[in-house]
């Protein structure tokens, strides 16, 4: 019995980043995290890594049951999700694909909930998912304290075919999540009282300005404090993630828009480009080669996504960054990856060439990179033309 | 999109202004099918004042060199920007389409 403790607490542990501080060199922001395991480990975890270099992905998650089976379920669940994230920048959809794998062959019916979250590190805006777990709490700069409660889902692993959604929000400079799992608000004192979530908010309160470090101290202190003698009974796991601000994060320059799915509006989005092109100077190369992609992309999307082309919703966005455009169509169509099908032989004659396929191809050759995803129940293009710095509209 | 057309010789010279996209192609079509059934089978067009072309336009152009084929017509084309240029590179339009530079060459032997 012993010896299963320690092997489950072992393959907990060893999963955890545990350098602190964990980012030495970035400085727009800090994460701190810890994570108390109880005797019999109850499956807690909590991870942070770098998506891209300006992505941080977080989150903490608490798996059902105890012991080594529930070690294993956290292991196999973080896995998943940081693999899934390292392309996928949507925590709705990282989690609506762990879901189905965890929940094919799940004969324990284990489950796992999970607070997951995406934070641009330039902009300050996150997208989050929580799937059946216990709401974070957001300190705002200035001192106010912010319960997140929204919900996304259910637990992970129970159900295949669920589908997440997800929110977003943005941070301001020296905004803070504090992240827990209900080891926390579930400790008991030793009259079996429960610690409970007016007692953290109670412990947090005066740390209008405190570190992550700090915030996740006195979170486990509170608890220690409460708890004294009484064993405890769950994993205790907090993390907590600052973020400073950034000195590009002001200089966005983006636009996005929601389009119907009609004809009509490739105008209205060429048009909106337009504008964009000319208050930022691209070049009428890299415009007119945009026109030509949004032209192809969005009259693709609404020609074949859409049964009768019944009141689908397009995104568009683009962003110009110090050395690309970078473009993401988003659509609520069938799942259609326009990237899948073949070149066209452009080497035939006027009379042997089928027309198809042309456009993608178009796509395909004039931007520098192209990419699909599905996520949740949208097909996301993403695309990106690298820009001569040196080409620019006099 | 405009279309501006003069008849040159026994040539027709259709000029447009603006892209070629879904949008566009359509009244590029009906444009040029009616130039053809109004008689003239040496059809120039003028892309100087197109901005870009998609796909879309492209075919209407594959459509229309089809169409001339059939009856032993010409379509030529001149006046490329640097993008229409890369799209016609890009889809091996260059092979299959009479490209020329200027209107006198895209004229030239017509």
């Amino acid at each position: 019995m012993e010896s299963e403790l320690n092997i489950g607490r072992d393959i907990q542990m060893s999963m955890l980043p545990m350098e602190f501080p964990a980012f030495p060199n970035r400085a727009e922001f800090d994460v701190h995290a810890t994570l108390h395991p109880a005797r019999e480990v109850g499956g807690d975890f909590y991870d942070f890594f770098l998506i891209d270099e300006d992505r941080i992905c977080f989150g903490v998650g608490d798996v059902s049951g105890k012991g080594v089976p529930s070690a294993l379920f956290m292991a196999m669940t973080k896995t998943l999700i940081k693999s899934r994230a390292s392309n996928d920048g949507s925590p709705a959809s990282i989690l609506t694909h762990v879901n189905d794998e965890m929940a094919a062959n799940n004969e324990s019916a284990m489950f796992v909930t999970i607070w997951l979250g995406i934070l641009d590190l330039v902009s300050g805006r996150v997208v989050y998912c929580n799937a059946g777990h216990n709401p974070p709490y957001l300190r705002r700069a200035h001192g106010s304290l912010e319960r997140l409660a929204d919900r996304h889902g259910p637990v992970v692993g129970a159900m295949e075919g669920m589908v997440y959604g997800e929110s977003e929000l943005d941070l301001g400079p020296g905004d803070a999540f504090l992240l827990y799992t209900d080891g926390v608000t579930e400790a008991m004192d030793p009259d079996r009282n429960l610690y409970e979530e007016s007692r953290l908010v109670k412990s947090l309160e005066p740390q209008d300005d405190g570190t992550p470090e700090e915030l996740v101290r006195v979170t486990v202190d509170g608890v220690w404090e409460f708890q004294l003698d009484a064993e405890q009974a769950d994993d205790i796991t907090v993390l907590a993630l600052e973020w400073f601000g950034s000195p590009e994060g002001d200089q966005r320059r983006s636009f996005a828009m929601a389009l119907h799915t009609e004809v009509s509006e490739i105008a209205r989005a060429v048009a909106a480009f337009e504008e964009f092109a000319s208050e930022y100077e691209l070049s009428s190369t890299v415009r007119r080669t945009v026109n030509v992609v949004l032209d192809e992309l969005l009259s693709n999307a609404i020609a074949y996504g859409f049964e009768d082309n019944e009141g689908g919703h397009i995104e568009i966005e683009v962003e110009l960054k110090p050395d690309r455009l970078a473009i993401t169509i988003a659509d609520d169509g069938k799942p259609f990856n326009p990237f899948g099908a073949q070149a066209p032989n452009t080497s035939l004659s006027v009379e042997d060439r089928p027309i198809g396929g042309l456009g993608i191809h178009l796509v395909r050759q004039m931007m520098d990179e192209v990419g699909y995803l599905r996520q949740t129940d949208r097909n996301v293009v993403l695309l990106a033309k690298m820009l001569d710095p040196t080409a620019k509209e006099g | 999109m405009e279309v501006a057309i003069r008849p040159i010789e026994d040539a027709t010279v259709l000029a447009f202004t603006g892209s070629l996209d879904t949008n566009t192609a359509p009244q590029a079509h009906e444009a040029l099918d009616a130039v053809i059934d109004d008689g003239s089978h040496k059809l120039v067009v003028d892309f100087s004042s197109v901005d870009y072309i998609a796909s879309s336009g492209l075919r209407v152009l594959l459509a229309t060199a089809k169409r001339l084929n059939t009856t032993g017509g010409v379509l030529r084309i001149f006046g490329l920007n640097e993008t229409v240029d890369e799209v016609f590179e890009i889809s091996g339009f260059h092979t299959i389409l009479n490209v020329f530079t200027t209107e006198d060459e895209a004229l030239a032997g017509l």
